[in-house]
């Protein structure tokens, strides 16, 4: 399979007093397209900094990571976060004075993806995840938890990269809409050929992810390594 | 971005009219502060152009004075000002224009003085002393009392530099009517000097009217009566006085008032003239007195400008530093979605723009009001500091600084314009950077802490 994203001997540590303490340590990893991947661990085990330096929200100390075999940090990392991937968070991080369509409207604009008829193509993939138009049009904090949630993925969606990263996108859920979720990130990955990678502390959750990861010594591995 | 900015005003409603009524408060005193140092410009402006930009060369009675001895009679004849010092002057640096008068008082057999009570009994009196004043000039253009419009020409014409070496003459409105005296009249004056009789004809080409005069006093000889002075061309003053010399006074007009110490300078180093016994007179007493008023008032008008800009960012950092502190999480989804900061910041700064646009049309309205009150505020808090209390200003003063036009100019609204855009973008840019400088990691860490 095709190498999407790879981390190649990626170091990073957070400043701890005088000394640092360390969360990754020459690690590597490959992420292909098509699986969906679910990094497990307690809290604080850097799972969350990993998904963070994957989205190029933050940049390792060392080493590189490499999205189609270019160095992110090359691309850049906004052009590499409004370009190549999206990321849906544990609370949906939507934007609230904007109504369900119009935060999913916003990620088009930003990636400037040139789309004939906007509007009904967000409503149509809002449509395709349970929000109907009248939800739609709604103001955003008047949606369940799991209603905003799947108003997050649509925005994720919407973009149509090949990478999509989610931090611990069912933490707020209730277990029938963790499900839902869980279903479409599968989805994504084995009908459009989508690189998910999902940050959660649920075994049972991971268990439904093609490939299940952990950070044991610094390093990102397989679970049952 | 537009939309966005828009659909955040609408849902921050509550922020949004905050903002507004913090900028409607800057904007109105940004331009009264304005408006009122423009004001002042303008005044200082037109009283540079009116007034004390004069300086005369007149005999240094002071001195003159100290030098007589004890019981010893003035010599006024032997201290006259002469045709040739007054000409070496009128060609220095700053002389714009000038005009030399020869005063001398006159009879005439067919003109009648208009009398005052009590003239006749005046102590000291000459009895070949004239009823009527002869007032010879080169020109009668720049003469306080007609520049000033206290005299005012009802017919005819005034006389000019080309009447000089005429026997026109203009008189005033009182006088002719007296003596059915009109435009294009003549008369005879004489004078009576060293027991000889001179006499000139005069022919009336201009009739003046007073409408009012700081000379004329109750009690005052009908000499000193302002009605009995006729103007004339300075070759009559010479030949009633008998001298084709000597000139009463010389006045020169100045480019620029602020110039008059530079000029007596230049002119005591240029010329022959024994200052000892002469003195060039700066005549910008008025001036400096309503200049350094208005002085006050524009530095003042600009500190306070100064202090509503400075104090006016500080407050809207304040505020925008506290509500962007709960937009973290706005930036940190916007930047999770690939958006630059340059925009974020954009969108900020088109949200106070929108407001102040608002706030800027309003307060062209509010604007002239605030500046108003500001200005009366000023006004009389100047009053105090230079008086020492809220005592009498001088007539002229004080209906001078009632005059001053506190209005708003298209240079106001320009200045305004560009004040108000330059404290919206200090007051975004300060806070906003202050978040940004973090990474997009940072930023949504806080804002899930």
């Amino acid at each position: 399979m095709e190498s999407l994203l790879e981390f190649k001997n990626v170091s990073y540590s957070y400043p701890d007093g005088q000394d640092d303490h360390p969360v990754l340590k020459d690690t590597s990893y490959s992420f292909e397209k098509g699986k969906v991947y679910a990094i497990v661990g307690s809290s604080g085990s850097g799972k969350t900094t990993t998904l963070a330096l994957a989205s190029g929200l933050d940049s390792p100390q060392e080493g590189k990571i490499l999205y189609k075999q270019e160095d992110i940090s090359q691309i850049g990392l906004t052009k590499y976060r409004k370009e190549k991937m999206t990321i849906v968070f544990q609370s949906y991080n939507l934007i609230y004075y904007m109504n369900a369509l119009d935060n999913v409207m916003l990620a088009l604009d930003i990636a400037h993806k040139k789309i004939k008829n906007k509007k009904e193509y967000c409503l149509q993939i809002l449509d395709q995840l349970g929000i109907s138009k009248d939800m739609a049009l709604r103001d955003v904090r008047k949606l369940s938890g799991g209603q905003q949630q799947r108003v997050a993925i649509a925005r994720a969606i919407v973009k149509d990269t090949d990478l999509i990263l989610a931090d611990e996108p069912t933490g707020n859920l209730d277990e029938d809409n963790a499900l839902e979720v869980m279903k479409l990130f599968i989805e994504l990955a084995h009908q459009e050929n989508k690189c998910v990678i999902i940050v959660s502390h649920s075994l049972t959750l991971a268990s439904m992810c093609d490939q299940q990861l952990k950070i044991k010594n610094e390093k990102l591995i397989d679970y049952f390594q | 971005m537009i939309k966005n900015a828009l659909l955040s005003l609408k849902k921050n409603i509550g922020r949004t009219i905050l903002l507004f009524f913090i900028i409607v408060l800057i904007t109105n005193l940004v331009i009264a502060g304005l408006s009122i140092q423009s004001a002042s410009n303008k005044e200082m402006q037109q009283l540079q152009s009116q007034l004390g930009n004069d300086v005369t060369l007149t005999v240094n009675f002071k001195n003159m004075m100290q030098d007589r001895q004890p019981g010893e009679a003035v010599n006024e004849q032997s201290n006259q000002i002469t045709l040739e010092m007054a000409d070496s002057v009128k060609n220095l640096k700053y002389v714009k224009n000038y005009n030399y008068t020869i005063s001398t008082s006159a009879n005439s057999d067919s003109v009648s003085a208009i009398k005052s009570e009590s003239s006749n009994n005046m102590p000291g009196r000459k009895e070949d002393e004239g009823d009527l004043t002869i007032s010879a000039n080169t020109t009668m253009k720049y003469l306080d009392s007609f520049t000033n419009e206290r005299y005012k020409l009802t017919s005819g014409r005034l006389l000019t530099a080309k009447d000089s070496s005429s026997q026109n003459c203009v008189i005033e409105k009182n006088l002719a009517s007296d003596n059915n005296l009109s435009v294009g009249d003549t008369f005879t004056v004489y004078t009576t000097v060293n027991d000889q009789k001179i006499s000139q004809e005069l022919t009336v080409i201009g009739i003046y009217e007073i409408q009012s005069s700081d000379n004329m006093q109750i009690g005052d000889a009908h000499f000193n009566n302002p009605v009995n002075t006729i103007y004339t061309g300075l070759s009559v003053g010479q030949t009633l006085s008998n001298s084709s010399e000597n000139l009463t006074s010389a006045t020169y007009y100045l480019d620029d008032p602020k110039n008059a110490d530079s000029f007596v300078k230049l002119a005591k180093k240029k010329t022959s003239i024994d200052f000892n016994t002469y003195s060039l007179e700066t005549n910008d007493q008025m001036y400096k007195q309503n200049a350094s008023s208005l002085e006050n008032m524009k530095s003042y008008a600009q500190l306070f400008v100064w202090i509503i800009v400075i104090g006016g960012s500080a407050i809207l950092c304040l505020i925008l530093a506290l509500t962007i502190r709960n937009r973290y999480y706005e930036f940190g989804v916007l930047l999770s979605l690939g958006q630059t900061k340059v925009k974020i910041i954009l969108q900020q700064l088109l949200e106070i723009l929108v407001i102040a646009v608002i706030a800027i049309v309003i307060s062209l309205g509010t604007g002239k009001v605030a500046a108003n009150s500001i200005y009366q505020v000023m006004e009389s808090s100047q009053t105090v500091q230079q008086n020492g209390g809220p005592q009498h200003m001088d007539n002229n003063k004080q209906d001078q600084q009632k005059e001053l036009d506190v209005s708003i100019t298209s240079d106001n609204v320009i200045e305004l314009f560009a004040i108000t855009g330059a404290v919206c973008v200090v007051s975004i840019i300060v806070p906003a950077t202050y978040i940004l400088r973090l990474s997009p990691r940072e930023i949504l860490t806080r804002k899930e802490g």
